[in-house]
């Protein structure tokens, strides 16, 4: 098992979540202390390689912003958004030919 | 951008710019892209105050204590300590460290300051979690602590033989700024108006007291330039300019000789 550890940020964003997204961002915790953590969604991000910071998708809540050493590793942030519209987005129906006939 | 995936800009009737409509997996990807960014600077900063010294929570505490745990029990627990050796290290009974542990009583500052210590933590991580509404009020409570601070200090400062108008001037331009920041966050105080009225009329004061010490000192140096314009002190001045400027001349001597001695103020 490798350690894991909140910063204060994300220790207060966990608090702050309801219930079921606590579980979740708690079972996806439990997954990258696991051996077994290849089989996480994370994504090294960009720019961050040298630091070791990468992303770690959590279904239904957003991402955890990480830091993922082969000793530990640090939650810094909790972000709660999913990889998906933003809900203010507005979906409209349109017909195919409305799109791309332009000229 | 390839030309089957185009992207629309949408024009008003002016022909001005108003939206850009882009392919949805171009959208995804510039939605990915900037969470990437924004993550990364989110990151940073965080392992940059984790540099700094700020203390991690180990994964079981931090679930515990969000899943409603009390932080006490939870860190007691977590460091290894019996609660009967931590209350004899806090100085408290073991009785009273079970109603703080099972949330019976809240503990006073000095013990739980106590017991952060003795847990290696810093009291901040002892505190309930305060809801928004608690936070913006221990907020405002602290600005007006600040206040009182400030206010006691320009206080002392024009009631001190040392008064220094500079640190009145500061003060006054700090409180300023700080009841701006506590109406910027919705807070207005029935003593604001009335703070803010005092605050001006203590500048003012100050820039009399200071035009007044500029006032004095004009006339004081007035004063000294007539004094040495009188011609004894000009005769003086000028009979000891010459005699260090170069030798004294034989109609010098003369002149000195023949004339009665003058009494020169000081002499």
């Amino acid at each position: 098992m490798t350690p894991l550890y909140y910063s204060r940020a994300a220790f207060r964003a966990l608090a702050a979540l309801p219930q079921p997204a606590r579980r979740s961002v708690r079972a996806m915790a439990d997954t990258l202390q696991a051996p077994s953590r290849h089989l996480a969604p994370i994504r090294a991000l960009p720019g961050g390689l040298e630091r070791d910071l990468a992303q770690v998708a959590v279904e239904g809540v957003g991402r955890l912003v990480c830091r993922i050493t082969q000793d530990r590793i640090d939650v810094l942030a909790i972000v709660e958004r999913d990889h998906s519209l933003p809900p203010s987005a507005t979906r409209i129906a349109l017909g195919a030919s409305a799109i791309g006939g332009a000229s | 951008m390839t030309a089957d995936k185009p992207i629309q800009i949408i024009e008003t009737p002016l022909g001005d710019a108003a939206f850009a409509a882009v392919p949805i997996e171009t959208y995804r990807v510039m939605v990915r892209d900037l969470e990437a960014y924004r993550d990364l600077k989110t990151g940073v900063s965080e392992l940059r105050a984790l540099d700094a010294g700020e203390v991690v929570l180990p994964a079981d505490v931090a679930h515990r204590i969000a899943d409603g745990d009390n932080p006490v029990r939870v860190w007691r627990e977590h460091r290894g300590h019996k609660a009967v050796a931590l209350a004899r290290m806090a100085g408290i009974s073991p009785a009273y460290l079970s109603e703080i542990e099972t949330g019976k009583k809240e503990g006073t500052f000095r013990t739980m300051a106590a017991l952060a210590r003795h847990l290696e933590i810093s009291l901040d991580d002892l505190a309930p979690m305060a809801d928004d509404q608690d936070a913006d009020s221990l907020r405002r409570a602290g600005r007006e602590a600040a206040f009182k601070a400030e206010i006691a200090g320009i206080r002392a400062s024009i009631a001190s033989g040392a008064f220094d108008s500079g640190a009145v001037r500061n003060a006054a331009a700090r409180l300023e700024r700080d009841m701006d920041a506590m109406v910027a966050d919705g807070a207005e105080p029935s003593w604001a108006s009335r703070l803010s009225a005092a605050l001006t009329e203590i500048v003012a004061l100050v820039d009399q007291a200071e035009q007044d010490i500029v006032e004095t000192a004009r006339n004081a140096q007035a004063e000294l330039e007539e004094i040495i314009s009188i011609d004894a002190f000009a005769i003086a001045t000028k009979s000891s300019g010459r005699k260090s400027a170069s030798a004294p001349t034989i109609a010098d001597t003369e002149a000195s000789a023949s004339a009665p001695p003058k009494q020169i103020a000081g002499e």
